[in-house]
């Protein structure tokens, strides 16, 4: 969504728009589910929910553009989401475990559907620590910039490089060695 | 954007390593805007009901959630109007103390002193023994100690100009009409007042759990206002006897006007007497 369509609608919201309401959360809401469900929430769309909730009621001490509307709401999910994760599992957790299994998958259509949803890319930062998996989630699902995804983790900007960097690192060697399983029996079959 | 502090995605997928294109890949299918087509999420019923209430236009676009009315969620985040309380709780007392007549002005005057000193007893006393009449109360209970003086003096006023005489035990029959919608409007304002603070001082953390404790609260938002609605109907019957008081009290006073000549009948014998009375002092001398 472009900035200023953003900032617009940030300020109609803020005014008493009540239709910027409803276009917010059009627009914003799905990334905000795509963050609090692959951040582990248990319930992604009630999560959601509530974050949008909260943000509309208090929106009256928000002061700021689009951007740092956009940030703040971030800020918001990634609280909520961190206390969905305390409270139990996390939704796409049993599912991705069971679609990746060989054993447990239904048919080669479910997995394929599965793949395509982001379900591999979900498992594969499931390598990560959390904090790890949410500076990565923070800067490619929310677009966050580093400034940006330090205020909402609530941790210096270095330290935020320094978690990306390592996160960058061990996805670098798992999305490598899951290539080299996948080409090994390939190579094999050529060599026959 | 396009620096790799600012888009991690497209610094990944300009990176000339496979492994960070394979990576920049795998991690775009998380992304909404991304290659995975994605439908947006389903509100919840609390987050339907608020964005119906702000804009009706808004039910198309979510699934049609029997929730609270409409209205009852736009008083959340509606300022509570304290304006209209304090017309009704300061003003309407005072234009009913300018319609009283002189006796009335004064037993109010005594009755306010009596209350204010007995309510002075009751809270412990005033430090330094200021003559003023203050009545300080607490302010949570919503009582008003000057709206029952008023109170009082209505119904002595009503009782005096009906019977001639107040009688102190009649003076608590029956609510004041005022006063009960100013507690009403004083229990809503409180009650509005308690979401919005509690709307706004919400921790992050704790938002979880405001969906239902907001339910409750609006049930006892329903309950003061349906209490309301009752101490209107029960007061409404004491307003109109009031008024028939007052009514059947001016009829009273309409005769007196009306024997006005017997007045001028008793003037004109007290005039008679004392044209005699210079025929007595003119007989005096004669007599010494």
């Amino acid at each position: 969504m472009p900035v200023p369509e953003l900032d617009l609608l940030v300020d109609a919201a803020r005014a008493g728009g009540g239709w910027a309401f409803g276009r917010l959360w059009e627009e914003l809401s799905p990334v905000v589910h795509a963050y609090v469900r692959a951040r582990g929430a248990r319930d992604p769309d009630d999560t959601t929910s509530e974050v949008f909730l909260a943000a509309f009621t208090r929106l009256d001490r928000f002061d700021g553009d689009g951007r740092a509307f956009r940030s703040w709401l971030f800020t918001i999910a990634h609280h909520k989401a961190v206390d969905s994760v305390r409270r139990g599992p996390g939704a796409h957790e049993v599912p991705s475990a069971e679609v990746l299994d060989g054993r447990t998958v239904g048919s080669a259509e479910d997995s394929a559907l599965a793949r395509l949803g982001g379900d591999e890319a979900l498992r594969l930062l499931d390598v990560l620590t959390p904090e790890q998996r949410s500076v990565i989630l923070l800067r490619v699902v929310g677009d966050l910039s580093l400034e940006e995804t330090a205020a909402v983790v609530g941790r210096p900007v270095g330290a935020v490089k320094a978690l990306q960097h390592r996160a960058l690192a061990r996805l670098r060697r798992e999305t490598s060695s899951e290539a080299v399983s996948r080409d090994v029996p390939g190579a094999i079959a050529g060599s026959r | 954007m396009s620096t790799f502090d600012d888009d991690l995605l497209a610094a990944l997928r300009r990176s000339t390593d496979p492994a960070d294109r394979r990576l920049a890949d795998l991690l775009g299918t998380l992304s909404p805007t991304g290659d995975r087509a994605t439908t947006g999420p389903r509100a919840n019923e609390a987050l339907t009901s608020f964005l119906v209430g702000a804009d009706p236009a808004v039910a198309r676009l979510t699934d049609p959630v029997p929730g609270p009315e409409p209205d009852l969620v736009v008083a959340l985040g509606r300022p509570s109007p304290r304006r209209r309380s304090m017309r009704s709780g300061v003003l309407v007392p005072f234009h009913k103390v300018l319609k009283m007549g002189l006796l009335a002005k004064v037993m109010l005057g005594a009755t306010v002193a009596f209350t204010g000193a007995g309510a002075v007893a009751a809270t412990g006393g005033l430090p330094g023994g200021d003559n003023d009449v203050v009545v300080v109360t607490p302010a949570s209970d919503g009582t008003d100690v000057s709206d029952d003086s008023t109170e009082v003096s209505d119904a002595v006023e009503v009782e005096d100009d009906h019977e001639g005489a107040a009688h102190e035990g009649d003076v608590d029959d029956g609510p004041d009409p005022e006063d009960v919608d100013d507690d009403a409007d004083d229990a809503e304002d409180a009650d509005e007042a308690d979401e919005v603070e509690d709307a706004r001082e919400t921790d992050v953390a704790e938002v979880e759990d405001d969906a239902q404790d907001d339910d409750s609260d609006d049930d006892s938002a329903d309950d003061t206002d349906d209490d309301a609605d009752d101490a209107d109907d029960e007061t409404d019957g004491a307003e109109d006897e009031a008024d028939d008081a007052e009514d059947e009290a001016d009829d009273a006073d309409e005769p007196d006007d009306d024997t006005d000549g017997a007045d001028d009948a008793d003037d004109a014998e007290d005039e008679a007497d004392d044209a005699d009375e210079p025929d007595d002092d003119a007989d005096e001398p004669e007599d010494d």
